[in-house]
């Protein structure tokens, strides 16, 4: 089955993002394919390359890049979500006369014009989300 | 690519977080989409079809004159639950624009009848 | 036939209350994150009063020290299984 999964939570604050990654690799353990991860919300902060927690502490943005690379995953970040809370990608920084970005590396800035295309094309949507 | 339709559940009132816009701005996607889109407002989410919300001194945008637009998108049904009108207090036609009332069978029937559902 | 997936804890009685009004007989409730603080022996009864199934998520039931006997666990595999089993899933939160 094709799956999308949205993300509505920041990393570290929420149960949230640990949910969603545990599912997505258990979805893909399961031979299932994933056609987009889309991040919205406080979920953009996921994309933040400048994210540096405690060693003994999961790296959560770490993890989902790790998990893109190795089964072609489509990250995308909601850009209207993203550039508001300072998630920025070069174009972006340019754009908006910041001196720098830090949108890490595997996900990529769009609209929620991605999000819906998503939800057109899989079998299955699920939602992660939580208070606020 | 095959139409579907998609129902867009919001439980948060206005102003409070930016839930109750965040979901609108996905009902408005799925409409520029070509789906058939519903939005379905519970328990808090109710309160933006309160009438006379001025949010200018909050420098906040008006989200019900956004919601009162929402025909223009093609999207012409608000729905929330008998539950969620208990809950608050409020009465169906003093709210703007008025929601069409659904029954606790009616809401699964309501759910059950869309592709896609997603909760903002 | 609808997976709803409930994340709040029960002294958020509203999402959990919403949560049943829009729960079918054939629909599954899975109860993960702080949901599955309903299956503390004080709220099992209401758990028991829902003509749908009830589910909870195995890993954050251990993590929170909740006791899931005699309730239907699945682990991460079967949280995905569960959504292949149902054409649409309900996020409450």
């Amino acid at each position: 089955m094709i799956y999308t999964l949205i993300i509505h939570n920041a990393p570290y604050q929420s149960a949230t993002a640990g949910t969603a990654l545990r599912f997505a690799k258990a979805t893909l353990a399961a031979g299932h394919s994933i056609h987009r991860v889309f991040f919205y919300r406080d979920g953009v902060y996921t994309a933040n390359t400048l994210t540096a927690p405690p060693r003994d502490e999961q790296n959560i943005p770490a993890l989902w890049q790790q998990l893109a690379q190795e089964h072609q995953l489509d990250m995308v970040v909601c850009i209207a979500a993203a550039v508001r809370r300072g998630v920025l990608d070069e174009h972006e920084a340019k754009r908006y006369e910041k001196t720098a970005h830090n949108l890490a590396e595997g996900f990529e800035l769009s609209g929620l014009g991605q999000l819906v295309e998503a939800s057109i094309v899989s079998d299955r949507v699920v939602t992660f989300g939580g208070p606020q | 690519m095959s139409q579907k339709s998609l129902l867009v559940i919001c439980r948060k009132p206005p102003y409070g977080s930016s839930a109750a816009r965040d979901a609108l701005d996905i009902a408005l996607s799925g409409a520029v989409f070509d789906l058939s889109v519903s939005l379905l407002l519970l328990d808090d989410g109710i309160l933006q079809l309160l009438p006379d919300q001025n949010s200018g001194k909050i420098g906040e945008k008006n989200l019900n004159a956004m919601l009162g637009a929402l025909p223009l998108y093609d999207i012409e049904q608000i729905y929330t639950s008998l539950y969620s009108l208990s809950l608050h207090g409020l009465e169906a036609e003093r709210l703007e624009p008025a929601p069409t009332v659904l029954s606790a069978t009616e809401l699964q029937a309501l759910i059950n009848r869309h592709d896609v559902v997603l909760t903002v | 036939m609808t997976l709803h997936i409930l994340n709040t804890s029960p002294s958020d009685r509203t999402t959990f209350l919403s949560c049943r009004q829009a729960l079918s007989d054939e629909d599954t409730l899975l109860l993960i994150e702080d949901g599955t603080y309903w299956a503390l022996p004080l709220h099992r009864r209401e758990l028991s009063h829902l003509s749908a199934r009830v589910v909870v998520l195995a890993p954050d039931c251990q993590a929170r020290g909740i006791g899931t006997d005699s309730l239907n666990e699945v682990d991460d595999a079967g949280f995905v299984a569960l959504t292949v089993q149902h054409t649409r899933i309900v996020s409450w939160f």
